[in-house]
């Protein structure tokens, strides 16, 4: 009953998605260890994550040339229970993984766990971006984030600057040097920033936003 | 509507902040009054309402009309106001805060609109801050199609321009749109602090005898932050007294610091200023693109100062080697302490991928060199 209305929504998506600039990241349903602990958190991440796009949105926006970020957003992907749809349900395989990416037109899709250490709940997320990984290794990258007061109101987190950077990798080419450069330098400061909170995360999302922006400039000054 | 029933103001005429004294050589004389605009803080009951009123009280604390006690220049900062607006924004972009606070009868210079939660017993505030952008003073008169809105101001305090050989260059803020780490309030605060109306008024500095209640204008006319309880010094209702302002709960004073150092950046009280910059990037927890911002800032105080303020901004530049902003502020600096065209040339080669060709910025600067 599910999938047919599954494949659906992709052929919609395909559709009316294909060749738009991608800005939207897919939600699905996140591992949940200790259901009675973690639940809350997981539906408070979700909420938090829907909330961070639009601020990175609104960052972006102000700069003249990041104007077309404007609408950055987090869609849930639910069933027809309009419960989130559980990964083994659409992405039991990597070539299932692939083909979602490809096929949605998207940022990147996420899934992961919440779990709690020393008193905190964290989640972690598999960031899967696709050919959007530029200078990374892997289509997918795991982000860390811890749901403490430092996670509620700001873009400084594992999942804005992974954002950033598959949104930089989206522009191929040297067409739009200073657009580029811009959404790198954005990420290189939300990085710094994250290090000092997040020092093992940080200090990956680091090194890649530097490479990044060293492999740019030999491509493109 | 009449602006006494939308908004309710706050005149402050601060006469005296015994904290610092003057050292910069130039007179400061601002005949213009800088505003910042609170939109009521969303939240759960009336959070957002209190919140709202102890951050502002709270700034307020940052500023003075004069340097006391010395003042052997004559500085005058002229009036800060504060505007409460009675409804919260509903979108917290950028254009949404600065349409609100253009409209004829806010005119604000600075706007911070926030959202308050409950965690736990405290009280979270995320606050996000806008700078929105004037036609460029003496902007007295504005063309009913003008592109930019008229704010009535004589001076622009808080930018930087540098000439040579009758062409000029300029910069303004770093950012007009930022927010900061979130504001945790106790409950106790809260509770306290419904409204800048009726608060109590004490005859004496150390409380004393209460004799009347804070009506819908309150003019302050002294400071004592450093002092328990922080007792300010008001008239209001036609009483002169005391009243007792919170001391925030602040697990990080980045919001104080920035937007006060921004307040007093547009009233041309740099000392003021400087300190509060000062306190931002000595803070350990603040965030990197924030100390960027105060940084840029203090760079630009020292020029404004008479002084080099090049070491300021080369360490945003160390921070942010890749942001147009901080590239703009180095040839600044560059051009305002004097370096060789050649140096300033070689910084603008080495970055070409940071801005526009057509940049109408850049282009100025190659027709000075």
């Amino acid at each position: 009953m599910r999938l047919p209305r599954l494949t659906l929504l992709l052929f919609y998506v395909i559709s009316t998605s294909a060749f738009a600039t991608r800005t939207d990241l897919h939600l699905i349903q996140y591992s949940i260890f200790n259901r009675d602990k973690t639940e809350s958190h997981f539906i408070y991440f979700k909420d938090l994550l829907g909330a961070k796009l639009p601020k990175l949105s609104s960052e972006l926006r102000v700069n003249q040339n990041l104007k077309e970020y404007g609408n950055l957003r987090l869609i849930l992907i639910k069933d027809d229970e309009e419960k989130l749809v559980q990964p083994i349900d659409i992405i039991s395989s990597l070539a299932d993984m692939d083909s979602y990416w490809i096929n949605n037109n998207i940022l990147a899709f996420l899934t992961g766990r919440v779990y709690i250490k020393n008193g905190t709940a964290f989640v972690k997320s598999e960031f899967f971006w696709g050919e959007l990984r530029g200078q990374y290794p892997n289509a997918a990258i795991s982000l860390e984030l811890p749901l403490d007061g430092d996670a509620f109101d700001n873009t400084n987190d594992s999942h804005s600057i992974a954002v950033l950077l598959a949104l930089s990798n989206d522009l191929t080419g040297c067409d739009k040097p200073v657009q580029h450069m811009k959404l790198l330098n954005e990420a290189h400061k939300k990085a710094q920033s994250l290090v000092l909170t997040q020092m093992i995360v940080g200090k990956k999302l680091l090194e890649l936003v530097e490479k990044s922006i060293k492999e740019f400039k030999s491509e493109c000054a | 509507m009449s602006v006494h029933k939308r908004f309710n103001i706050l005149l402050l005429l601060l006469y005296l902040f015994p904290s610092f004294a003057m050292c910069n050589t130039t007179r400061v004389l601002n005949p213009d009054e800088i505003s910042i605009y609170f939109p009521l803080f969303s939240g759960p009951e009336e959070i957002g309402l209190k919140a709202s009123t102890v951050l502002s009280l709270r700034l307020a604390q940052t500023s003075r009309k004069y340097p006391w006690p010395n003042n052997p220049l004559k500085h005058d900062f002229g009036d800060g106001m504060l505007i409460w607006g009675v409804e919260p924004l509903y979108e917290q972009s950028y254009k949404a805060l600065s349409q609100a606070s253009q409209l004829p009868n806010v005119l604000a210079q600075i706007v911070v609109s926030g959202q308050t939660k409950y965690y736990g017993s405290d009280v979270i505030v995320e606050t996000v801050i806008a700078l929105p952008e004037y036609k460029e003073a003496p902007s007295l008169s504005c063309e009913k199609n003008s592109e930019k809105v008229c704010d009535f101001r004589t001076r622009n305090f808080e930018v930087w321009q540098v000439a040579k050989d009758g062409v000029s260059i300029s910069v303004g803020p770093p950012r007009r749109y930022f927010n900061v780490s979130t504001i945790v309030l106790s409950d106790e605060i809260i509770k306290q602090f419904s409204s800048t109306k009726g608060l109590a008024i004490y005859d004496h500095i150390d409380t004393g005898k209460e004799i009347g209640r804070t009506n819908e204008d309150i003019r302050f006319l002294e400071f004592n932050s450093r002092l328990p309880n922080a007792p300010t010094k008001v008239r209001s209702n036609n009483i002169e007294g005391y009243i007792s302002l919170p001391e925030l709960s602040i697990k990080k004073g980045e919001f104080i610091a920035m937007v006060g150092g921004i307040w007093q950046i547009y009233r041309g009280d740099w000392d003021a200023a400087f300190q509060s910059f000062t306190q931002v990037i000595d803070n350990l927890q603040t965030r990197i693109p924030l100390k960027i911002d105060a940084l840029l800032y203090l760079g630009m105080i020292k020029f404004k100062q008479g002084e080099n303020g090049s070491e300021y901004i080369e360490r945003a530049a160390e921070l942010a080697p890749y942001d147009e902003t901080v590239l703009k502020y180095r040839i600044m600096a560059a051009m305002a302490s004097g370096q060789s065209n050649k140096n300033i040339k070689n910084l603008i080669d080495g970055n070409t991928l940071l801005f526009e060709k057509e940049s109408l910025w850049f282009n100025t600067v190659h027709k000075m060199l």
